[in-house]
């Protein structure tokens, strides 16, 4: 199992949303850290264990960008299972995360969906 | 009532029943003549009494916690650096904790009040993507204010609950 530590592989102080509101986004984190390893995990037909801990305090905005934005921007599903959540610090984040990817996904569906309707 | 007149009603009690022990032995040959149904029964009683008061208690005591937990809650809510941007670290650690307190609040809540600690955390969770949003706003925006107090309210309602000052 591959393994993605963000306090030490990205920043163990998080910040907003985007690069707008301040320095370690959510949306950097998605873009540079978490999509490029999610897709190599992918790739090798493993699942990715991100790990949670030894962060200042994560919010949600943040977690909704990168887990939810990354089913929004590079149009992934299933992603709860390939993923693992390991969140010792915040418990919150168990359930936070995969209520952001659930509600991104079916976003995602009904997106689909309302395209097969129109070119029908 | 203050613990001396307590002590005082009880050693009365205790006083009399002595003396009403002392009197049915001397006129009553039959003062030890109990019947095997009146023995159960008594036991009975008793067990089903000292039963009651301790689920009683254990649910005061339990009650009680929740609604320190609940005051705690509210100091932290009130703490002027939990949406200072300019204070992010602390601001983060601060929002952190709150959040895993209402969670685990959820889960150790009764039933009843699960509708209310849901509010909460639906509340606190808009907070804190408002906050992760519009981090150079400042922390006396009204938004925070007005959620802020939404939060303190329902804190004092699940208390009042808590106590049983409301009853649903």
């Amino acid at each position: 199992m591959n393994k993605l530590v963000i306090a030490s592989e990205f920043s163990p102080i998080t910040g907003g949303r985007t690069p707008k509101e301040g320095d370690f986004s959510g949306e950097i984190f998605r873009d540079e850290i978490l999509a490029p390893k999610y897709k190599e995990c992918l790739n090798n037909g493993e699942r990715l264990e991100i790990v949670f801990d030894n962060c200042y305090g994560i919010g949600t905005s943040f977690l909704e960008e990168a887990f939810g934005g990354l089913v929004r921007k590079y149009q992934y599903t299933d992603v709860l299972k390939h993923i693992e959540l390991i969140a010792n610090d915040d418990e919150t984040i168990l359930v936070n995360v995969p209520k952001y990817i659930k509600a991104a996904e079916n976003t995602l569906e009904d997106k689909k969906n309302k395209l097969k309707r129109q070119t029908l | 009532m203050s613990k001396k007149k307590i002590w005082f009603v009880l050693s009365s009690i205790f006083l009399i029943d002595i003396v009403l022990f002392i009197i049915g032995l001397k006129n009553s040959k039959d003062f030890f003549g109990i019947t095997l149904n009146g023995i159960l029964s008594l036991n009975l009683t008793v067990l089903v009494s000292v039963f009651l008061v301790q689920v009683l208690v254990s649910q005061r005591r339990r009650y009680d916690f929740l609604v320190k937990l609940l005051d705690n809650l509210i100091k932290e809510l009130s703490d002027k650096d939990l949406l200072n941007s300019n204070n992010h670290v602390r601001a983060s650690i601060l929002q952190k904790s709150i959040a895993n307190k209402l969670l685990y609040l959820s889960e150790a809540c009764p039933a009843k009040l699960s509708k209310d600690i849901d509010y909460i955390k639906n509340e606190f969770d808009n907070l804190r993507t408002y906050y992760g949003d519009h981090n150079k706003t400042k922390s006396d925006d009204p938004y925070y204010e007005r959620v802020k107090t939404n939060i303190g309210d329902k804190i004092v309602k699940l208390q009042l609950e808590l106590h049983g000052f409301i009853t649903k």
